[in-house]
């Protein structure tokens, strides 16, 4: 397995939890979510895809949107994290922290799927 | 230099690759996305960016065909997507004559759905009023009964003999219908008040039938057979002749009052269950019935 191609598919599949996560601080804009997201290391390969994203997002009822268009700045869409969108990065967080103490587990070799617990001793 | 970052060159056409990308994604969809990416770079770009400034923020954003196929992928149907996309190049490459051949194929099947719809819902034939024995004999001595709408006509049975009797009949609708026979009834073999032995046919010219005479007047002038076609708004004569077997007891009766016809309407053989004025014998009209005849 390519590291890069898996590592493309994950980062594919917590980005959109990862937009919710900054949408629960406060409304962001498009660039914006794309710098926040770009800085965080290694989480955004493509500012492009966000796009997309948010759109799935908005049509999944998770986000929402809304032009604003304050006096001195330019028009802005600002993206609103809805309580569907709450919800769901809730349940995110949670599986997200049992999924990432196995995996986490797993590779460190800290747990065995086979029940066995026997750190340094890969089979 | 350009005056504003949507201006410049590498942005323009980047856009315009976009847009030709976009073609596989909804309408509505890919709208929304232009103009998401569009704002990204004018708020990204200060005007006047340089070309590598520019590069750097077209090559963040991702190629155009990678942004297409993300917002392909974010769902919705494709509403125009190209023939090519979705692998259906085969169908400019379909012959001309092929093409031909296909619609009218296509033609036929539909005139022959409709002609199969007009041949399924035509009516049945219809008994057109005129009506008598076939028989002399049977015409002088029947007792003609009218309750209403319906018809009583009665004569006394001759065993061992043939009887019968003529109806007109009348085709209401806009097909023609074929009369290829009798069909048995619900009570099979006793389609007749007389026995089980019927023998239909038909007239070939649409004839009354003269009042005050027996139908057997008519046989001289018109030829009966089978099968005979009635085209639509035209009637026939139905002869029915049995050989009387039936044995009925003095006072006793015995009558019919429907006609089975096999019939073929258009492409399709059915049964047709014309009702008729009631065709009845009665039981001995001298003294005991011929024993000798019966079943």
């Amino acid at each position: 397995m390519a590291a890069e191609g898996g590592l493309s598919e994950l980062r594919r599949g917590v980005l959109g939890p990862c937009v919710l996560a900054l949408l629960e601080a406060r409304p962001r804009f498009g660039l914006e979510l794309v710098r926040a997201l770009a800085a965080a290391d290694g989480l955004l390969t493509s500012a492009g895809t966000v796009y997309p994203l948010l759109n799935r997002l908005r049509d999944a009822g998770l986000v929402t949107s809304q032009w604003q268009d304050d006096e001195g700045e330019r028009a802005r869409r600002y993206y609103y994290l809805t309580d569907e969108g709450k919800n769901s990065l809730a349940a995110f967080r949670a599986d997200w922290a049992r999924f990432s103490a196995t995996v986490g587990g797993v590779l460190n070799h800290t747990y065995m799927p086979d029940g066995a617990c026997e750190k340094g001793l890969p089979r | 230099m350009s005056s504003t970052a949507l201006d410049h060159p590498l942005v323009r056409g980047y856009l315009h690759e976009l847009g030709v990308a976009l073609l596989a994604v909804p309408v509505a969809q890919a709208r929304e996305l232009r103009e998401q990416i569009t704002a990204h770079l004018e708020e990204a770009l200060p005007p006047g960016a340089g070309d590598r400034e520019v590069a750097a923020a077209l090559s963040q954003l991702g190629s155009p065909a990678d942004l297409a196929a993300e917002a392909q992928a974010a769902g919705g149907a494709p509403s125009r997507v190209p023939a090519a996309a979705l692998g259906w190049t085969w169908l400019t490459r379909v012959r001309r004559r092929t093409w031909i051949a296909a619609v009218l194929a296509v033609l036929l099947a539909a005139a022959g759905a409709k002609a199969a719809d007009r041949y399924l819902s035509a009516g049945p034939l219809q008994f057109n009023n005129g009506a008598d024995w076939w028989f002399s004999q049977d015409a002088r001595r029947e007792a003609i009964v009218t309750a209403g709408t319906t018809t009583q006509s009665t004569t006394p049975i001759r065993s061992g003999q043939l009887q019968g009797y003529v109806i007109s009949i009348f085709n209401p609708t806009d097909v023609t219908q074929t009369i290829l026979g009798d069909a048995s009834g619900p009570s099979i073999g006793w389609d007749n008040p007389g026995g089980p032995s019927e023998h239909i046919a038909v007239s070939r010219s649409s004839t009354h039938i003269p009042s005050g005479s027996a139908g057997q007047s008519l046989a001289g002038n018109i030829r009966f057979t089978l099968p005979v076609s009635v085209p639509p708004l035209q009637s026939r004569l139905v002869r029915v002749l049995w050989t009387s077997v039936l044995c009925l007891s003095k006072g006793e009766t015995q009558g019919i009052d429907q006609l089975y016809l096999r019939v073929r309407v258009g492409w399709f053989t059915r049964t047709e269950i014309i009702p008729q004025q009631a065709w009845y014998l009665a039981g001995p009209s001298k003294g005991q019935p011929n024993w000798r005849h019966c079943i």
